[in-house]
């Protein structure tokens, strides 16, 4: 049980920081997004990202804490609210969930992950096997190293692309 | 201890950050090359056992001294590729190239040649298509590297890129050698 708990907080966690991320790395994608959505404050493109970083770690460091549950509810339930809209209105728009790495389609995915989220919330709030404070904190350093690692290994090719691209305009 | 995790953390988000944000880059890098065709690499094409005598097909006065690399380029006035190749040129003159341009008339190598800022001086207009037959040429751009009477690299240029490093090569032909697409180098 103390597994399952430890894999979906620092799954939880990960997930809102590696999102976080994305959209800090690459905010056009995600200025894209709130464009088609209609929103119009550009501040949110940072914003959100920021609040997702946020609670990701509280989620590492905290994630019994209200502040934690509060912080990835509020950002599950936007995430939902826009999802449902998107489906309601009929709208093809790219989601820019992880910034430049995609995301998909807004919509269901969004709408399941609040029922999903909450109960993993909820999952923490509850159990006493919890993976907290500096514990917390370097498992989710080590867990965003890996997730460095796996994006630099597996765009490798792209890059000696890139690179290749470089030396043949340059010369 | 407190503070060096919550250093570590902060340093593993900025290694992300600046991951995530390369590769973004490298991805825009792609757009790129998609959008210009920069990624048309260049290809070996075949070649004569020996190199066609330049001198008697009208192209050179003066025979090419045998330790001398020269270039001989192909272009067409109906490619757009040439075009940029010959503006390239325009800009970047060299004596070690002679370039062959195949055209219904000459007073169209004339036109094209004022278009792409390229002077006629340096084009021998290949009206009749002799000089492309005996070199083989069934594709343009495309550039033959020759060492006296022998033919050291023959390809297409798709871009004029590809043509810089062969213009720098200044006698070496071992580098340009290696610069060979696959299959290139003999014919």
């Amino acid at each position: 049980m103390a597994v399952i708990v430890a894999v979906a907080q620092l799954g939880l966690g990960l997930m809102f920081v590696f999102a976080g991320v994305g959209k800090l790395a690459a905010p056009r994608a995600f200025r894209k997004t709130l464009g088609a959505l209609g929103i119009p404050f550009t501040q949110l493109s940072l914003v959100v990202p920021a609040a997702e970083v946020g609670a990701g770690v509280l989620i590492a460091v905290a994630p019994a804490s209200a502040a934690a549950a509060a912080a990835a509810l509020v950002l599950l339930v936007g995430f939902a609210a826009v999802g449902a809209r998107a489906l309601v209105a009929g709208q093809r728009i790219e989601c820019a969930c992880f910034g430049g790495n995609g995301g998909g389609i807004l919509g269901w995915r969004q709408v399941v992950l609040l029922p999903v989220g909450a109960a993993i919330l909820v999952l923490l709030r509850s159990s006493d096997a919890l993976i907290e404070g500096v514990d917390g904190a370097q498992s989710l350093a080590g867990a965003v190293l890996v997730l460095a690692g796996f994006h630099v290994a597996s765009n490798a090719p792209m890059a000696l692309r890139a690179h290749r691209l470089l030396k043949t305009v340059s010369t | 201890m407190i503070l060096l995790t919550a250093l570590t953390l902060a340093m593993a988000v900025l290694l992300l950050i600046c991951v995530l944000a390369l590769m973004d880059q490298y991805r825009t890098l792609e757009l790129v090359r998609d959008k210009f065709g920069i990624n048309a690499q260049p290809a070996a094409i075949s070649r004569p056992d020996r190199a066609p005598d330049l001198v008697s097909l009208g192209v050179q006065k003066h025979p090419i001294p045998a330790e001398r690399d020269f270039l001989v380029l192909f272009l067409s006035t109906t490619c757009n590729s040439c075009t940029d190749v010959a503006m390239f040129l325009a800009d970047n003159p060299s004596d070690r190239i002679v370039t062959v341009v195949r055209a219904p008339s000459r007073e169209e190598v004339i036109t094209w040649c004022g278009r792409a800022g390229l002077s006629i001086d340096l084009v021998h207009a290949d009206i009749d298509g002799s000089v492309g037959a005996a070199f083989r040429v069934n594709v343009n751009p495309s550039v033959f590297l020759l060492q006296g009477d022998e033919i050291v690299l023959a390809q297409t240029v798709p871009t004029p890129h590809q043509l810089a490093p062969l213009l720098e090569g200044s006698g070496t032909t071992s580098a340009l050698r290696a610069m060979a697409p696959t299959g290139g180098d003999r014919p």
